[in-house]
């Protein structure tokens, strides 16, 4: 059941999260570090006995475990002060489960766009083959077996090809001066 | 930890890369979560992968789906097993009476002998540390409180904690709508799954709100501060018994 679920949480809680403060509805994206503990939560909660005898098995398990992981959104976004304490999840409401979740808002694509600009200064930079290589690696997502055998390489010279190509995207965003940058929306203290 | 430097520079792309251990992966991100230069190094990473992988930053990448999907598995197996903390109270040692008979005060330690889990919830055991919450209601015995599980507004909460590092030193702060306090530095006497009690009580009365923020910060004995992350913990409210 996780792994079955997993994927489909961590779009869930990348994409923006609807909260109700006062009346209004607002959408609060957490950053990639809280996505991390969000998702781990998510699941911890669910898989409790208690969480388990909740669930009537007659329900779809996804939408109850979706409610699960906004519920758990909203906790850690109250707890870093991101939203005041007396906003609630709209998870209660059904429409909110069918909001699309991992489509572009336009706040995200404004905090987005810098950096979406160095990254396609990355791929430009990239021979035919290493584009080719983070197409099927980063895009699609394939495994390594798998590109190994599209690009006709052994797995290790995926692995090392894979590994020069993510230092390269490192020194690309630290000589473009992104390492210097606060991450946009960061919730938890540094220290 | 890290022989050269204390950052993580080195790592950040084999975790991305899912090339680290199960253990390196976990001591990455448990620095990562700590480290603000590591944090942030980590986060436009895991951007610019989502711009690569989809055009904008709302979608994990599939290299971050797998991060989650593999990095989290032992730890939900074991919450699932009900094993993230020992069990409560085999045999309980009364600390203390501390505010006279209103307070039939009794906290607190859990002296079950456990060996803590390598995985554990993150916010909840973190390695080095761990707190324990107790609700001491005005009648009746004192429960651990975990997950959801209110406190009556006219009981207390007790705590126990313990650290790896002898000396290690626990601060405390308790906020909740209209209050908000900071306690210690108390001497941490036990360590994680022997956790020594905490010379504190803290009336519920006075707390509005559904619930209460409890922060804690441990520092090494000698006080330069600690890698240990501060470990927060929330406890709802319920009305008085």
């Amino acid at each position: 059941m996780y792994l079955a679920c997993s994927d489909e949480v961590a779009r869930f809680l990348a994409g923006d999260v609807a909260v109700q403060l006062e009346g209004r509805s607002l959408r609060v994206r957490l950053p990639p570090l809280d996505v991390e503990v969000a998702h781990q939560e998510t699941f911890i909660r669910a898989f409790r006995p208690e969480a388990r005898r909740a669930y009537d098995g007659l329900r779809p398990y996804m939408p109850y475990l979706l409610r699960i992981a906004h519920s758990t959104a909203v906790d850690l976004l109250r707890s870093a002060g991101k939203v005041a304490r007396e906003a609630v999840p709209l998870g209660d409401a059904p429409e909110v489960l069918q909001l699309p979740t991992d489509a572009p808002s336009p706040e995200g694509d404004a905090l987005d766009q810098e950096l979406r600009q160095v990254v396609r200064a990355f791929l430009d930079r990239l021979s035919p083959l290493e584009q080719q290589l983070a197409q099927l690696r980063f895009v699609e997502g394939l495994s390594q077996e798998v590109v190994a055998e599209r690009l006709a390489f052994t797995r290790y010279e995926v692995r090392v090809r894979e590994r020069d190509l993510r230092d390269a995207l490192e020194r690309h965003l630290r000589g473009t001066g992104w390492f210097d940058a606060e991450a946009p929306g960061r919730l938890s203290p540094s220290r | 930890m890290w022989p050269f430097s204390r950052h993580a520079d080195s790592t950040l792309s084999g975790l991305l890369a899912g090339t680290l251990s199960s253990r390196a992966r976990a001591r990455v991100l448990r620095h990562v979560r700590s480290c603000g230069r590591c944090g942030t190094r980590y986060e436009q990473l895991v951007r610019a992968e989502r711009l690569l992988a989809h055009g904008h930053g709302q979608a994990p990448a599939p290299s971050e789906l797998t991060l989650l999907r593999e990095g989290h598995l032992a730890a939900v197996l074991a919450s699932a097993e009900g094993s993230p903390a020992p069990p409560p109270a085999r045999r309980w040692l009364w600390v203390g009476g501390l505010a006279g008979a209103a307070l039939a005060a009794a906290v607190v330690v859990a002296t079950a002998p456990s060996t803590p889990p390598e995985w554990s919830a993150r916010g909840s055991t973190p390695p080095g540390a761990t707190l324990r919450l107790f609700c001491l209601p005005t009648t009746g015995e004192a429960l651990e409180l975990r997950d959801e599980t209110p406190c009556p507004r006219d009981g207390s909460l007790g705590f126990a904690a313990g650290a790896s590092r002898p000396g290690t030193r626990l601060r405390l702060t308790l906020v909740s709508e209209g209050l908000r306090t900071e306690e210690g530095p108390f001497l941490i006497e036990g360590s994680p799954g022997h956790e020594g009690a905490v010379s504190l009580v803290v009336p519920l009365h006075e707390a509005r709100g559904a619930q209460m923020e409890v922060t804690a910060s441990f520092a090494g004995p000698e006080d330069t501060g600690s890698e240990t992350p501060p470990l927060r913990r929330t406890v709802r409210l319920s009305p008085s018994h």
